[in-house]
């Protein structure tokens, strides 16, 4: 009885003797070596590529797995020298490829956090049957699953022009939909209509409302939202591909000298492995800086610091 | 009394205009005409330079063979279709309850869970063309290395060329918990320290409290996940494209890769639209029935459902 009284009020997991005894479950050693041996497998593939990526040509093709006694870095310096891709004759040095990677991944990352931001707002602050509608098209268009449009988006796209336009990739991201529209719609409505109505008797209008307040207050989610999407878009080159295939991204030229380069001096292992850790690197950062904003709970009722 | 009026003077409603205007354009472009494009592909074919009406031709097409496409009868559209469930049966099978078990683990705080939770969550940050290109060149490298000290020889054709599919799939499960195991702990985390506290202390074990209490509890979040899972069958590319380009073997291809991949082929070419847009519409159709049918099914089974 008295074991139980004096048991601590909250969180059990943090009375030490309790997680001791826990610790020693065999299931959770069981997991706990599961994830170890996960890390590992990451450790050697990422250990081993950079390791490969130091050798030379000759040096990788006699020794596969193990290190090499000295290391090539000329590899990286040829990276920013040979990186290029063929667009129809056209040759795109890496400068290129990273103006286009922010044009497409910055700006559209950007758009997919503003947009549903602010019709969020709209369908809270002004609940009429518009919005309710709006909210409602965003909930079956997340359920419906559409497969295949790609025929009927790109006659679209043909036909409006913008097809093989960056900016047309802007136009086709300005969508609303999307998860993120419940982030934002949970948060605006979470906030109460206090902080416009407060900042209305002060003599503000909607639009500085919008931009001095409920902007403010949500800054931290759009911040996360523009991460999280920069480095979605930074990584894919599907879309690039399929819609913009003359402004390649640095994402497109890691599958190009993997899959379609053959003729160049990038065309050696060490050196793709180099490309690939360059272009990884930078996510990398930003991974390692916002690594808690990243990962912290995103919910439908916001983000939970 | 007056009525609280929603749009209190004409400023509101421009307010309201000049900001909805944009994305509701875009929606209706992007989503209705999109899409009702694509039911009218369905009965058209591309001749002589324009779309013109063929009934019901392209159904028989996809159900037959595809006149406009080399090769593709159904028989291959079956085997492809049949990969792309493989996939998710492996995925249910092992991603599924690891990515459950790492999250229990990550949500509880054990031992180095705050290493392991950014350790899985990686691969889901870098690109996947980067882990693709490690992945692929360390099979047909190292790894035949490792087999031979292993087995004493290498498999004769390597790894991307004799085994395409299962790298392929072992990839994807091996990249892909990042997401789920973040917003399943998320979930987890909503869960009352009480209710734990309360089985504790009636000396329930960790796996006991995963089965009877955490899962029960999340149950929400994992039938979303599921469905979401089963919403994207026909769709997912399972990293083929990134791991062979326009290549892939014959035997790797599932139903995401086939559409994407001839999709990219045919960009110029119309007369390919139509039968891509019919077999997108009869996947989306199986899809649905799929979809909706598993989540009647899964709501049922909720263990916290009341009678």
């Amino acid at each position: 009885m008295n074991k139980v009284l004096s048991a601590p009020k909250k969180g059990l997991f943090k009375n030490k003797n309790t997680s001791i005894k826990r610790g020693t479950s065999p299931f959770i050693i069981g997991l706990l070596v599961v994830f170890i041996i996960y890390t590992l497998s990451m450790a050697i593939l990422f250990g081993w590529a950079v390791f490969a990526s130091l050798k030379t040509e000759d040096g990788y093709l006699i020794e596969y797995l193990w290190p090499n006694n000295e290391f090539y870095f000329n590899n990286y310096i040829n990276v920013f020298k040979h990186f290029t891709v063929d667009v129809n004759g056209q040759i795109k040095t890496v400068a290129d490829m990273f103006v286009n990677t922010i044009l497409y991944a910055g700006v559209n990352a950007f758009i997919q956090a503003l947009v549903p931001c602010v019709v969020a707002y709209l369908v809270v602050r002004f609940p009429c049957k518009f919005s309710s509608l709006i909210y409602n098209i965003v909930l079956i268009t997340m359920i419906l699953p559409i497969v295949g449009a790609y025929p009927a988006e790109m006659s679209v796209l043909r036909g409006l022009g913008l097809y093989n336009q960056i900016w047309g990739t802007w136009i086709q991201k300005f969508n609303f939909q999307g998860m993120y529209f419940l982030v934002f719609y949970a948060m605006v409505k979470s906030m109460g209509k206090e902080y416009w109505e407060a900042a209305y008797i002060d003599g503000a209008d909607q639009y500085t409302v919008l931009l001095k307040v409920i902007m403010p207050l949500l800054k931290n989610t759009i911040v996360l939202v523009v991460l999280l999407q920069f480095i979605g878009f930074w990584n894919d080159y599907q879309s690039q591909l399929l819609y913009i295939p003359s402004y390649p991204t640095l994402a497109y030229g890691i599958y190009y000298i993997t899959n379609v380069k053959t003729d160049s001096d990038l065309v050696n292992t060490p050196m793709k492995l180099s490309a690939a850790i360059v272009f990884a690197t930078p996510i990398i950062i930003l991974f390692v800086i916002f690594r808690n904003k990243l990962m912290g709970n995103l919910t439908m009722g916001g983000v939970k610091e | 009394m007056t009525k609280n009026r929603i749009f209190k003077s004409k400023h509101d409603w421009f307010f309201y205009i000049s900001l909805m205007l944009l994305p509701c354009i875009q929606f209706f472009i992007f989503y209705i005409v999109v899409n009702f494009n694509s039911i009218l592909l369905v009965f058209q074919k591309f001749e002589n330079g324009k779309f013109v009406f063929n009934g019901f031709n392209n159904f028989v097409e996809v159900f037959t063979k595809s006149s406009t496409i080399n090769n593709i009868t159904i028989n291959s559209l079956l085997t492809y279709g049949k990969k792309s469930l493989i996939t998710y049966v492996f995925q249910m099978v092992f991603g599924f309850p690891f990515a459950i078990m790492f999250s229990f683990y990550i949500a509880k705080k054990y031992k180095g869970s705050g290493f392991f939770k950014v350790i899985i969550y990686l691969p889901h940050m870098v690109s996947a063309t980067v882990f693709v290109l490690m992945f692929k060149i360390f099979s047909d490298g190292a790894m035949l290395d490792v087999i031979e000290m292993i087995t004493g020889e290498k498999p004769f054709l390597g790894i991307t060329k004799g085994y395409p599919f299962e790298l392929a799939l072992i990839y994807t499960i091996w990249s892909s918990f990042g997401v789920n195991v973040l917003l399943y702990t998320g979930a987890m985390s909503q869960i009352s320290d009480s209710i734990i506290e309360s089985a504790q202390l009636d000396g329930i074990t960790p796996f006991k409290e995963m089965i009877l209490i955490t899962i029960p509890l999340i149950y929400p979040t994992i039938v979303t996940f599921l469905v979401v899972g089963l919403a994207g069958i026909f769709t997912n590319q399972m990293n083929l494209y990134t791991f062979y380009g326009e290549f892939a073997n014959d035997k790797a291809k599932t139903l995401g890769y086939f559409m994407y991949a001839t999709m990219k082929s045919s960009v110029t070419d119309y007369s390919d639209y139509p039968y891509l847009a019919t077999l997108g519409i009869v996947l989306t159709a199986i899809t649905m029935a799929i979809t909706f049918g598993a989540r009647a099914i899964l709501n049922r089974l909720d263990p916290m459902r009341e009678y």
